[in-house]
């Protein structure tokens, strides 16, 4: 790729990677939530992947922790349906409209969920870049 | 709203056209995202309203809510439609690499292995 | 009975009916596929895990579609089984998997975007996806008649329905055979139940020249194909096709003895079909063979099993095929003796190849020697036992199916049941 996109990438790289996260954060109060947080994350992922190659995007996130760090998320997110009434109960109250530490188990849904699509999403990119 | 039914319908015709009559695999699968991309713009539009205002009941006049609140159905209906479309993407184009590996071209007429 | 998701109340949330047909169609998907998955051990040699995740897979699909009492989660099981089955059939990764995956995936995403677009157009017209609510707010207008043929189009493309089948030989040539099983027996018993089921809300299970007309040409269009294939495994997905050709047309005749006899010969089609593609499937299995005339061997238990279900498929006297298709003869007699006559010939024309199959794989004059896998028999064994089982005694097919008919026929009680009164 060429110089403008490289340098562009460069800087917009933990921007997006922000965003994302932001995304993910303020799902229940804002529009978004899992999906498209994760997406965005991927996205970040796929244009470094693009701009500068395979190599450099795998010294962000390999391959194979792509694949843990899904499958530990899915269990987690067994973890937080399993312990649904301690979350809602205990550790996140319902809270009041427009505070970030509310909404029972809705926040942590949306950030495992988020995961979860994020690294589906990177682990896509990188197999499709092999072939 | 007439205007967005017609660009509705225009667009999934491209998107047939280009998925039906076009022989490189990767249109086809462009012309699939261009059919599906057609039908969340009319979900969308079936939802739409009006000035609305967003669909969460805080401590307002009821009455004045569900004169202005914009239908959230269609909008989760949508993003529901968009993860499906994306994993049978991801699957279109993983089907794709692995046909040209073994054509060695992306034309579909040269896929006649099945006949009859 | 009738399970709302969350404790949302029927219109408003995500409901789960069980209703007569629902059961009859889950107890089809459930039987049909836990079958598979212990013939499967054995016939899949290499990549099991994917497989059975992928089998998995399609099985939820196919449950979920036959259990969901609202529109779109009908759509997104619906989508859950045809991007399983796409995998599915690339499944061995050779240029013929490949190339009947692609085709596949083309017309089967055309066939899913349709339907949501009708979903898109019915709730755009009623603004509400709850079965059991649309049917309280149709009408029979112009605007719902273009949703109603959006939906129709969609499941008639999944079942195969002969204008719209194409895809379905070249798919089910490149697959293992048990996946094939799937395809013909549940995955178009899925499609007819989604063609019963939009009807069914609008009301409109009566007679029906249109359905009449599509299902006599899928019959005999059907078992024409089937006439002149060399692969097995092709010639059984004509051979499937042509057997949804007999259900549709009585669908469309719309009265409880066409109703009875179209699932009745669903549950038939479905045991046969199954039994034929394992059957065919050991050979296969054995010989590393799927042409015809290459498949000749020895072995008197398989002989006699798949001897069974190709006279079952034909429809001879003592065997299950031939309780559905006198159940069809007659309600097709009802209506016009010349549909009778037509379903007659199009039997002909079923005996006329499976005994091409038969003489083929156990007459043919080179013959191997082959010792069956315990694994691969037994499965075969049931289903032939059920299938005589059926033949001698129809009541125990006939308690499943009669009342299923009866819901078809009764919407008011479906609407009782899921609303509330």
């Amino acid at each position: 790729m060429d110089i403008i996109i490289r340098t562009v990438t460069k800087g917009l790289f933990p921007f997006i990677i922000l965003f994302g996260v932001y995304i993910l954060f303020h799902g229940h109060l804002t529009p978004g939530g899992s999906f498209p947080g994760g997406v965005i994350i991927a996205s970040g992922i796929a244009l470094l992947a693009i701009s500068f190659g395979l190599r450099k995007a795998e010294r962000v996130i390999k391959e194979e922790t792509a694949h843990i760090v899904e499958g530990l998320v899915a269990l987690f997110l067994v973890l937080i349906v399993l312990f649904e009434s301690f979350v809602r109960d205990i550790l996140i109250p319902t809270g009041s409209v427009f505070e970030l530490w509310s909404a029972q188990q809705i926040l942590l849904l949306n950030v495992v969920g988020g995961m979860m699509v994020s690294m589906a999403l990177i682990l896509i990119v990188f197999l499709l870049m092999k072939e | 709203m007439f205007e967005v039914y017609v660009g509705t319908v225009v667009v999934a015709l491209i998107g047939i056209y280009c998925m039906v009559w076009k022989k490189n695999m990767i249109k086809k699968v462009i012309g699939l995202g261009v059919f599906t991309n057609s039908i969340h713009l009319l979900l969308i539009a079936i939802g739409f309203r009006a000035e609305g205002i967003p669909p969460i009941v805080t401590l307002g006049n009821i009455n004045y809510f569900a004169l202005r609140a914009v239908d959230p159905l269609p909008q989760a209906l949508v993003l529901t439609s968009i993860v499906i479309q994306l994993s049978v993407t991801a699957l279109a184009l993983g089907i794709v690499t692995l046909a040209y590996r073994h054509l060695k071209t992306l034309d579909t007429d040269r896929m006649n292995k099945l006949r009859g | 009975m009738v399970f709302a998701f969350g404790g949302w109340s029927p219109p408003f949330g995500i409901v789960w009916v069980l209703d007569k047909l629902n059961v009859f169609l889950a107890l089809l998907v459930t039987g049909v596929s836990s079958i598979i998955a212990v013939y499967s051990t054995k016939y899949i040699k290499e990549r099991k895990h994917r497989y059975y995740t992928l089998l998995c897979l399609l099985t939820i699909g196919l449950l979920g579609v036959s259990l969901t009492g609202d529109i779109f989660n009908l759509y997104v099981f619906f989508e859950i089984l045809s991007v399983s089955s796409y995998a599915l059939v690339a499944f061995f990764l050779d240029e013929g998997a490949i190339e009947g995956a692609f085709k596949y995936l083309i017309v089967g995403s055309i066939t899913s975007l349709f339907i949501l677009l009708g979903i898109a157009m019915l709730y755009g017209l009623a603004g509400t996806l709850n079965f059991a609510d649309l049917a309280l707010r149709v009408s029979i207008t112009p605007a719902y008649m273009v949703a109603l043929g959006m939906l129709v189009a969609g499941f008639s493309l999944k079942a195969a329905i002969v204008p719209f089948h194409a895809w379905k030989p070249d798919a089910i040539e490149g697959t293992p055979a048990p996946i094939g099983a799937i395809f013909t027996a549940i995955s178009t018993a899925v499609g007819v139940y989604g063609i019963l089921r939009v009807l069914f809300i609008f009301n409109l299970i009566q007679l029906n020249w249109v359905l009449i007309l599509f299902g006599v040409i899928t019959m005999l269009v059907g078992a024409g194909l089937a006439l002149v294939q060399v692969n097995v495994k092709r010639m059984l997905a004509y051979s499937g096709i042509s057997q949804i050709g007999y259900v549709i047309m009585v669908i469309g005749f719309g009265t409880l003895l066409g109703l009875t006899s179209g699932l009745y010969h669903i549950l038939n089609n479905a045991l046969i079909k199954t039994l034929l593609f394992m059957g065919v499937g050991v050979g296969i299995y054995l010989t590393g063979k799927e042409n015809l005339n290459e498949m000749g061997m020895k072995s008197t238990p398989l002989l006699i099993c798949v001897g069974i279900g190709l006279l079952s498929l034909s429809g001879i006297p003592p065997l299950n095929g031939f309780v559905s298709k006198w159940l069809i003869f007659m309600a097709s007699w009802e209506v016009s003796p010349l549909l009778t006559v037509i379903a007659i010939v199009a039997s002909a024309i079923t005996l006329a190849y499976s005994f091409k199959i038969f003489s083929s794989m156990f007459l043919a004059t080179k013959r191997i020697e082959v010792k069956i896998p315990r694994t691969l028999l037994v499965p075969v064994i049931i289903l032939t036992v059920l299938c005589v089982l059926i033949g001698v005694f129809p009541q125990i097919g006939l308690n499943l199916v009669e009342p299923a008919a009866n819901a078809l026929l009764d919407q008011s009680q479906y609407i009782t049941a899921v609303m509330g009164g």
